[in-house]
């Protein structure tokens, strides 16, 4: 498990990311975004799942599955309305299309992928390695569903679950979301191992002592 | 008229960017979502520029990029991706991508970013 002062630096780490993929939000839907985080969470994954109303209604996941020495899935969870409001953003169409399961699981593969890339830029570029996730597949259900489809992919299988909770806000909408990083212990070891090469390691170890 | 090879696979994007650049003159004279489907179409179509994804379905950009260039070191490719890498960024522009733009974007940093390369 990550140690509190490794929890602070990924916790640095992944609000930037978040602001990055805030940029990006403002950018695709040409408005400007302001994101209220709720506690950023590290459980293992029955934790996570078991965090999760049980009977909540489906959502829309993009899937990114990052391979190599720290794989991990990246899931970016939104709520129905949530992924009609990010259709219209990519599309310029509304919930009026004909085909609108198919539009809005292509918006939801779309938005993940710009939003998701944001996030693991900051990542890659703060830790000096190449993050290159697999091109992302849609999940449906609820999260603790979407996060059963995504260990049952072959060859993952994760212990461990970095959760945020988002509410968006601008103007007159908002949108709520669910970042969700899954890894395993190795990958977790290395990560840790990145974080202490990194210069943010040394810059949070500098401020502290 | 320059011949544009759009290789993405967001049908979405791909629909985006075609609208834009149609909008704006362009000539495309394709759309890729993957490796098979972009060599296909370059031999036959022998587009002026390639709009080209990173992120792909099998080979990814980066190799299509290499493969590109061993058949036609006088390709010219725009790489149009999400990612934004500094280890990422300097393999394309070694590989000889012409620029790179990153997703999201506005249709005029697109129109813009082509009128570069093309200059």
């Amino acid at each position: 498990m990550l140690t509190e002062k490794e929890k602070k630096v990924f916790q640095d780490i992944a609000q930037t990311g978040l602001l990055e993929t805030l940029r990006a939000l403002s950018k695709l839907s040409d408005r400007q975004w302001c994101a209220f985080p709720r506690a950023f969470s590290f459980e293992t994954i029955e934790q996570a799942r078991a965090g999760f109303p049980a009977s909540e209604p489906a959502r829309f996941s993009g899937d990114l599955i990052l391979e190599g020495d720290m794989p991990m899935h990246l899931l970016c969870i939104f709520p129905q309305e949530s992924a009609l409001t990010l259709m219209y953003f990519l599309t310029g169409q509304s919930e009026k299309v004909s085909d609108l399961a198919s539009m809005q699981t292509l918006a939801v593969a779309e938005v993940s992928n710009i939003l998701a890339n944001a996030f693991l830029n900051v990542i890659a570029n703060t830790l000096k390695v190449r993050l290159l996730p697999r091109t992302p597949r849609v999940l449906v259900g609820s999260r603790s569903q979407i996060i059963d489809s995504a260990l049952s992919r072959a060859g993952a299988h994760p212990d461990y679950a970095l959760v945020t909770e988002l509410r968006l806000e601008s103007e007159n909408l908002t949108m709520t979301g669910t970042l969700c990083i899954l890894l395993d212990r190795t990958a977790l070891g290395n990560l840790i191992g990145k974080i202490h090469d990194s210069p943010a390691w040394t810059e949070r170890t500098r401020k502290i002592f | 008229m320059t011949k544009i090879l759009i290789v993405d696979d967001s049908p979405i994007l791909r629909s985006t960017i075609r609208t834009v650049l149609e909008r704006a003159g362009y000539q495309i004279t394709g759309e890729a979502g993957n490796a098979d489907e972009a060599f296909a179409l370059y031999g036959k179509e022998r587009p002026g520029l390639v709009l080209l994804d990173i992120l792909l379905p099998g080979e990814s950009g980066l190799d299509i990029l290499r493969r590109l260039k061993t058949m036609d070191p006088a390709a010219q490719v725009l790489i149009v991706t999400a990612v934004n890498q500094e280890a990422v960024n300097e393999e394309a522009k070694q590989l000889g991508a012409r620029g790179i733009l990153y997703k999201p974007f506005d249709p005029s940093e697109l129109t813009a970013a082509i009128a570069e390369v093309l200059k």
